[in-house]
């Protein structure tokens, strides 16, 4: 006598995916409301100054240009290079000042072809808070010099460390 | 003679599989693209093209000396003439001065009144730019940020050129 087999001779068994898709839609949900797309310019290797006065703009800016400027650090923390960097401008890194005034040069002759004017971009500085301020103010003369004339400073919200 | 419905027999059920596939991706997309980012600020710079002056001739004339020590950490904050030392305090010091000559310059100039800040340029960043903050702004007792009237102007301390 042929023994029948306990579960492979059934009907199939249908897992229940439901609580799986609620589940998964709630992460996605989740996910798409916190990617803030605004701050993909921002460059992580800049480690930006603290500041308790500074708040995020309550209006944003129409056209912004934004400058990571800072220095080249291993997992420490140390600096690798002593020259300041300006980091992922153009799809590179450069030092600044020296290496900068063609890509800034560049970009307001870009904005100029787009029928905007370049002293109606801003500039948003995100420096190192170790970068030296005479560099800054290089950076600023030099974007000055392209017909930039809108500037702001990037600094962290909180008390400073 | 009963005919027998369709829906008495089975149910036609539309495959979820594409849809899951598609939500799988979106999720994937997103956990990898997301960037954890704590909020920044902003702190506004006046400035022109070099020749261009920013700040028009003005009976008050408020020099803010940022002075560097070798290392590059803030040795002395001067407000005209006058030292209000070093570090910290002393930034917190310059914004209480400038709220208060601010408020007393109300009506006397038209658009701000005009701070002009001279940083050595080895000084650390950080301090130029928490000096911009306390020029421009200041924190009410409920927390909340209040602007000043004010036009603040990086200039070199060198020439007095932008």
């Amino acid at each position: 006598m042929a023994k029948r087999q306990k579960s492979s001779g059934g009907g199939d068994t249908e897992v229940d995916m439901t609580p799986m898709i609620d589940v998964v839609f709630q992460l996605l949900a989740f996910f798409m409301v916190i990617t803030n797309f605004e701050q993909t310019q921002a460059d992580e290797r800049v480690k930006l100054p603290r500041d308790v006065l500074a708040k995020p703009p309550e209006v944003q800016v129409e056209h912004k240009l934004v400058l990571n400027v800072g220095y080249i650090r291993n997992m420490q923390g140390e600096r690798e290079n002593p020259e300041p960097f300006l980091f992922n401008f153009g799809g590179e890194d450069m030092i600044v000042p020296l290496q900068s005034a063609d890509a800034l040069n560049r970009e307001s002759r870009i904005y100029a072809q787009k029928n905007t004017l370049p002293a109606d971009v801003t500039i948003k500085i995100r420096a190192d808070s170790e970068v030296p301020t005479g560099i800054i103010q290089e950076m600023i003369k030099i974007c000055q010099d392209a017909g930039f004339e809108k500037f702001a400073m990037s600094a962290m919200s909180g008390p400073e460390e | 003679m009963r005919f027998r419905t369709r829906s008495d027999s089975m149910t036609p059920q539309k495959s979820m599989s594409a849809m899951i596939d598609v939500v799988f991706l979106l999720l994937i997309f997103f956990m990898l693209t997301l960037q954890i980012v704590e909020p920044e600020g902003v702190h506004a710079v006046d400035a022109k093209p070099a020749g261009t002056r920013v700040i028009p001739d003005c009976a008050i004339d408020i020099k803010v000396r940022l002075v560097a020590s070798e290392d590059g950490q803030l040795a002395d904050v001067r407000l005209g003439s006058r030292s209000l030392g070093s570090g910290s305090d002393a930034i917190r010091q310059l914004g209480r001065e400038i709220q208060t000559l601010a408020k007393d310059a109300k009506g006397l100039v038209d658009d701000g009144l005009p701070v002009k800040i001279e940083a050595d340029a080895s000084l650390n960043f950080e301090y130029t730019l928490r000096a911009l903050g306390a020029c421009q702004k200041r924190r009410q007792p409920d927390g909340t940020l209040e602007l000043l009237e004010t036009r603040v102007q990086l200039v070199s301390p060198q020439t007095g050129a932008e």
